[in-house]
């Protein structure tokens, strides 16, 4: 019996060490389901004649940004968190002999970053870093895939590709590092606090979404005079269950913004504060919820704006998420998705062509996200020393990641690829159809036999 | 509204309740009744926008 309890004891450590490794190996696999749902949204959003054409985009969203995030990605992520405020940029020529203090402790995760690293590799000495790396891999193919749907129908692929890896892969990294790590300087030097990525994910990829469609303009039809025409999904069915896969994408993807390691007492943020699983259950359902709710009521029951409101409504309130009551989570929710469907009509005024309101759905409501903690979880001492959670540091913050890391270099590097003939397709491509023009194949291979025989 | 802690160490180690409306429970009063103001316009919406 003594014997056995000792063995017991013996295993505990590898129980400890288990349990986190299989949480976010589990919750990061079911992240994945975000994709499928961004695959299914997309492919049902285009037209039939660019459905396959549509969906082979953003399905190659994941290695292009997966293989670059471990690249370099990854390595942006633990190099950033102090530079230029409270430390230097960290990589191979740094001296860890000449840190001290918070850029010591900072470095340490520095060195298992780089796709040379031994923590990244099998190993019996770290295994935790790979996981953790799987999940921000996947953070990362989220922001991208949100650019994706925005571009549709006419963006040439290796220019969505270029765009991908910018954003995917640099862009996003840089505000979650400073913005979404325990040592980023939003946090030490402004208390900034976005638990679920409003701002860091949404609002970049969003804002940076905008950039591109300045740049890319309209699909061919979709404004006649200055007055928008109607572009119908070919497959509504197939969109709506696909914003409803990245919903329950969503509820994983916000349990990996969780910490849990393997000598903790309780889960904590990324900043160190509480935070429960009980919490993200309530908060994630009510926002959802109540999102929806926004979505109808302001769209008049339109059924793309309507489901579009749930992914709103959980945007609105993911900066705060940990912090807030369920009361307040559904009035927050709600009013972000009713604003939702007000800002699509604005871009359509402003003759932008954003096919799945990419911008009102994640930039606007992703800023608005960032800002609200400011108001409604403002005091906050996240760690000693530190300033409280308030509304300049939170406004500072969205700045920062919505328009100089989402919206400026969105802008510019699209900028520079339709000045080099990159960005778009030919009319004649886009008249035709991207399937049989770019991939030879149609999805409906019936349709288009039965046209060919009437004509 | 806002934090109910004065410190970092009360948030950090908080053994109950840390949610933003601990120190100010009518808040949380009023967006309940909201909430439900909400739900029911939602509910009378339902029949008359279609």
């Amino acid at each position: 019996m003594e014997e056995q309890a000792i063995e017991g004891l013996a295993a505990l450590p590898f129980l400890k060490l288990f349990t986190a490794e299989a949480y976010y190996y589990i919750t990061g696999v079911l992240m994945l389901l975000i994709h499928v749902g961004f695959l299914a949204y997309e492919g049902g959003v285009a037209r039939s004649k660019n459905f396959l054409a549509t969906m082979l985009k953003n399905l190659m969203t994941v290695p292009i940004v997966g293989i670059t995030f471990f690249f370099f990605g990854f390595w942006v992520y633990n190099a950033f968190p102090l530079f230029p405020v409270t430390g230097p940029l960290f990589g191979p020529w740094t001296d860890p002999e000449a840190l001290t203090g918070v850029a010591a402790d900072a470095y340490g995760l520095v060195v298992g970053s780089y796709p040379w690293s031994e923590a990244l590799a099998p190993t019996k000495a770290d295994e935790l870093t790979g996981v953790f790396w799987m999940v921000f891999a996947l953070f990362a193919m989220t922001t991208a895939s949100i650019l994706s749907g925005a571009v549709i129908e006419r963006i040439q692929m290796g220019g969505y590709y270029i765009l991908a890896i910018v954003l995917g892969s640099f862009c996003w990294v840089v505000a979650a590092a400073w913005g979404w790590n325990y040592y980023g300087w939003w946090t030490t030097e402004w208390g900034w606090h976005d638990f679920g990525c409003a701002v860091v994910v949404h609002g970049v990829s969003g804002m940076f979404a905008l950039g591109v469609l300045i740049n890319l303009g309209p699909r061919i039809g979709r404004f006649v005079d200055g007055k928008p025409q109607p572009i119908l999904p070919h497959n509504i069915s197939l969109t709506l269950i696909g914003l409803f896969l990245i919903f329950i994408g969503f509820f994983f993807f916000l349990a990996d913004c969780v910490i849990f390691l393997p000598d903790y007492t309780g889960l904590t943020t990324i900043y160190g504060g509480p935070v429960t699983l009980a919490t993200l259950a309530m908060n994630v359902t009510l926002a959802l919820s109540a999102g929806l709710i926004g979505g109808y009521l302001s769209s008049r029951a339109d059924p793309f704006l309507t489901i579009s409101g749930g992914l709103a409504g959980i945007i609105t309130v993911a900066g705060g998420l940990d912090l807030y009551h369920p009361a307040l989570v559904i009035v927050l929710a709600f009013g972000g998705a009713w604003l939702m469907p007000k800002c699509v009509a604005l871009m359509e005024k402003l003759g932008i062509d954003d096919v799945v309101g990419a911008v009102p759905v994640h930039g606007i409501t992703g800023m608005i996200g960032g800002i609200l903690p400011g108001i409604f979880a403002a005091g906050y001492i996240q760690q000693a020393g530190q300033p409280p959670i308030n509304l300049l540091g939170q406004l500072g913050g969205t700045f920062i990641g919505a328009i100089l890391l989402g919206f400026v270099p969105g802008y510019l590097v699209s900028l520079l690829l339709k000045a080099m003939g990159l960005l778009r397709v030919s009319p004649e491509f886009e008249e035709e159809g991207l399937d049989l023009k770019e991939l030879g194949v149609s999805a409906y291979p019936e349709q288009t036999f039965a046209s060919a025989a009437k004509a | 509204m806002g934090s109910p802690f004065d410190t970092a160490e009360g948030y950090v180690n908080a053994e109950g309740a840390f949610h933003s409306f601990v120190g100010s429970p009518m808040l949380g009063t009023i967006c309940l009744i909201l909430s439900v103001i909400i739900t029911l316009w939602f509910l009378y919406r339902s029949f008359t926008l279609h």
